[in-house]
């Protein structure tokens, strides 16, 4: 985190005229990250209210720090950053359990070839309903700890880098690497009837 | 990775959960009113901030740093290591102080006449004449019962005491 890209910010003109109290720069800032930071949050929540909420914060918070934001990193590690940090302490004070309240999942899965290649043939996962792999999904990502759902939703559902996660995280990029090899076994047992 | 392959794929298809449509666009809205509300709250309390700031910047100008050190820590020494005042130890002893059937309760503006009539009756004074009677009445008179006072306050012409 306290290395300055190598790369020029592309949200450096904004973060500048935010900086300068644009509010409409900010704006742009908010509109651009919402869809990927909402991502970030429901996937540690499984909570449609409270990602939310959470994210009404997240960007508030954003917004008073934002004077203090130097560019030692990019604006895309450190509004994630804060995102991680406000999540887990949401999940923190929430407590273990709670109620799933999970979003509709797009016509688009239909289409995706690594659901077709689950859900056809011999899998045992041909009869089962979207809704259900759904929520089958959501409680085996609900059963990992934090840290290790929180690599499984940067890196396999966000699709972010190693080293990416590792400056959000503020770990290793060998840590990253550990994390998401025991959140995968676990996520095999959780879901192993899936794959006989 | 590879042995997890199957399960990460299972994973990856949690990308199509998607929020309800026109979510950004009310996020948006109500974003925009939170931090409206927030920016009018926090307005009258950072104006307050800001003004405090800009005085102890010039106070505290580095020109004037070593002088204004130096008199904040001759004024911390002084009430520091300031005896108790003669004042509370004449009010705490019952010989030098005497017992009011009233007390003053200060209005600025019978402070205000008061010096007024003072002046006017050194200028009387000045004058080799005496001061005519309404010019020296007191206006201070707002007795509390059973107050004890200072003697050392009886004798200050623009804060007579009626007993």
């Amino acid at each position: 985190m306290s290395d300055r890209p190598r790369n020029p910010d592309p949200d450096q003109e904004l973060i500048t005229r935010s900086q300068e109290g644009d509010t409409r720069a900010f704006d742009d800032l908010v509109r651009k990250y919402t869809p990927k930071l909402y991502g970030m949050v429901y996937n540690m929540t499984s909570n449609r209210e409270d990602t939310a909420d959470l994210l009404q914060d997240i960007f508030a918070k954003a917004y008073r720090s934002l004077k203090r934001f130097q560019g030692m990193s990019t604006f895309y590690t450190w509004i994630y950053s804060i995102s991680v940090n406000m999540t887990l302490n949401f999940l923190k004070k929430r407590g273990r359990y709670t109620k799933l309240s999970l979003d509709d999942v797009d016509n688009g899965i239909q289409n995706d070839p690594d659901f077709i290649k689950v859900t056809s043939g011999d899998s045992p996962l041909r009869e089962v309903n979207i809704h259900e792999l759904q929520k089958r999904l959501n409680e085996a990502m609900m059963k990992l700890s934090e840290d290790h759902r929180t690599v499984v939703t940067l890196y396999d559902i966000q699709g972010l880098q190693h080293s990416d996660i590792s400056k959000i995280l503020g770990v290793s990029e060998g840590t990253v690497r550990s994390r998401l090899f025991y959140a995968h076994r676990q996520l095999q047992n959780y879901l192993e009837d899936f794959r006989k | 990775m590879i042995e997890f392959d199957e399960i990460q794929k299972l994973i990856r298809l949690k990308r199509h959960e998607l929020p309800p449509e026109g979510f950004v666009d009310d996020f948006m809205t109500s974003f925009r009113e939170r931090q409206r509300s927030e920016m009018l709250h926090r307005s009258a309390r950072g104006l307050l901030w800001e003004r405090v700031r800009s005085y102890f910047s010039e106070v505290l100008n580095p020109k004037w740093a070593w002088a204004t050190v130096t008199v904040a820590a001759v004024a911390l020494l002084g009430i520091t290591l300031r005896p108790q005042t003669p004042g509370l130890q004449v009010a705490q002893n019952q010989q030098d102080s005497f017992e009011v059937t009233a007390f003053t309760a200060i209005d600025p503006d019978a402070v205000i006449a008061d010096v007024q009539n003072y002046l006017k009756a050194k200028e009387f004074e000045l004058d080799g004449a005496a001061a005519p009677p309404q010019v020296m009445r007191p206006r201070i008179v707002q007795p509390r019962q059973g107050e004890m006072i200072p003697a050392s306050l009886g004798n200050r012409p623009a804060f007579t005491i009626q007993h």
